[in-house]
């Protein structure tokens, strides 16, 4: 499969607070991949190093197989951009964003433009500062695919949102990878979008990529096994990933439940949830 | 660039009932002789350069216009073309307004005093670009306001400080000079000092991070 973003090495470092580093990512045409990490993790820089609206110190990106440094005019006509903070010119409306957008893509499609504002209900004249937060994020993803890009990349894009707005835009995202040419890389913390529409997760935390794996690997492999707190004694270290403890029991995070089931049959073991593995490796104790 | 050039006078049209109305109290003061129009051309035209780079800032503008193509080059370019662009318009405004004002006040024009005074505005506006612009790429447009306010005093101050010293009347001569040939030398005075101006705007955001 022809891989659409490919990330070596990448490092960038913030004064002696912050540091992203040792980031590796492949992603493959007709995926969604969602980002996933607490506030602060480096989901943003690691998507504003990809686009450079910051500057990385060092490492390799390479999208839909081009260099970034030497083709990134070329590069960025074929992505849509959608970033965490709302970026339109407030005083501007939906026809005047068609105005200028129409001159700086080659590709813009002013008809599927006004198509797109039809069928998510948006108004083309009424400014964007008397539109609300959803109808503004709407308008954003919107223009965002309106010059038929072959890769999205949404900083946030759900955040703030209430449920019929988030599954209206999740919709979108869902129909703009259907013909699998296209591809969507999406941060966020809300992980419950994720389990619908992801193909992959990335999990980022303190500034490094603990793991890129398919959702569904995730789902079936891992598991949360409970134990009594006498029972924690007999569980192999090697596989406990983290654990937590509660008033009367251990919550041990483990990436093979099948396996575990079969070793420690007197134990339960429950379905993982994205919040559950992400909560669990962030918060919970390691043993080594 | 003809996108970002494109939004940056759509701000301005949105942003019009405001300018109207500052423009309204202006030509009050006009036909009362208490300001001259070729005045109001930078003064009004630096407030509307200023607005956008405001709403720029505002609304987080900047962050998603280098993710566009060849954003991070455009924007700057963008920036001074339509300050150009507009310096013109407001220019020829300015002169037509100009004309009016004196026929109507005396039935009589000087067409080459009006001419001339003009030339002298569009060079201040183009000074107060060349000088301003580098400062707001740099700081924003807050405080990059706060910067150019304490550069211009600080070197006027500075100025009148030398002056106590040394005998200004070469430099004073040179640009009374100016005045006789303004048609020509401000016109090639603007683009040398427009271009000094891109080429340091240009190098501040192309390294700029957001």
């Amino acid at each position: 499969m022809e891989n659409i973003i490919e990330i070596k090495n990448l490092k960038k470092k913030y004064d002696d607070k912050f540091e992203l580093g040792e980031i590796d990512i492949t992603i493959p045409k007709g995926v969604i991949v969602g980002l996933i990490g607490e506030n602060g993790a480096g989901k943003t820089t690691l998507i504003k190093s990809m686009l450079n609206i910051i500057k990385i110190d060092s490492g390799e990106i390479k999208i839909f197989g081009k260099d970034y440094k030497r083709k990134e005019k070329e590069i960025k006509e074929d992505i849509g951009v959608v970033l965490d903070n709302m970026f339109f010119p407030e005083l501007l409306n939906a026809k005047d964003i068609n105005n200028s957008m129409k001159d700086i893509y080659k590709n813009w499609d002013s008809e599927l433009y006004f198509s797109y504002l039809k069928e998510f209900d948006l108004p083309d004249n009424k400014p964007l500062k008397s539109m609300s937060k959803g109808m503004r994020k709407k308008l954003e993803i919107v223009t965002a695919i309106s010059h038929k890009p072959k890769l999205l990349i949404l900083d946030e894009p759900t955040s703030g949102l209430d449920p019929v707005v988030r599954a209206e835009v999740l919709e979108i995202f869902q129909k703009f990878i259907e013909d699998e040419e296209h591809s969507i890389l999406l941060s966020t913390h809300i992980t419950s979008d994720l389990e619908h529409i992801a193909d992959e997760i990335i999990f980022i935390d303190k500034g490094k990529m603990l793991f890129q794996k398919s959702r569904d690997e995730i789902i079936d492999n891992y598991g949360i096994l409970k134990c009594n707190i006498d029972y924690f004694s007999n569980i192999d270290k090697k596989d406990i990933i983290a654990y937590k403890k509660t008033k009367y029991a251990y919550e041990i995070l483990v990436s093979n439940k099948e396996q575990a089931s079969r070793k420690y049959n007197g134990c339960v073991i429950d379905k993982i949830t994205l919040e559950d593995l992400m909560v669990l490796v962030i918060k919970g104790e390691k043993v080594c | 660039m003809l996108g970002l050039i494109k939004k940056d006078f759509l701000i301005i049209k949105a942003n019009s009932k405001q300018m109207l109305i500052i423009f309204a109290i202006y030509l009050i003061l006009i036909f009362q002789g208490t300001m001259d129009i070729t005045f109001v051309v930078p003064l009004i035209g630096i407030m509307l350069f200023i607005s956008t780079f405001s709403y720029d800032d505002f609304n987080n503008w900047n962050p998603y216009a280098v993710t566009l193509p060849d954003g991070r080059k455009n924007v700057v370019k963008a920036k001074y073309i339509s300050s150009v662009i507009l310096t013109v318009i407001l220019s020829i405004v300015a002169l037509a307004f100009g004309v009016g004002v004196a026929y109507i006040k005396s039935n009589s024009i000087n067409i080459e005093e009006i001419l001339s005074s003009l030339m002298g505005t569009v060079l201040s506006s183009v000074i107060i670009i060349s000088l301003l612009y580098p400062i707001v790429f740099k700081f924003g447009a807050t405080n990059g306001r706060i910067i150019l306010f304490v550069v211009v005093f600080g070197a006027a101050g500075i100025g009148a400080l030398v002056a106590q010293f040394i005998d200004m009347t070469p430099i004073i001569n040179m640009i009374n000079g100016l005045d006789s040939c303004s048609l020509i030398a401000i016109p090639i005075i603007s683009i040398i000092l427009l271009g000094i101006s891109y080429l340091i705007s240009n190098k501040i955001y192309q390294n700029k991070e957001f």
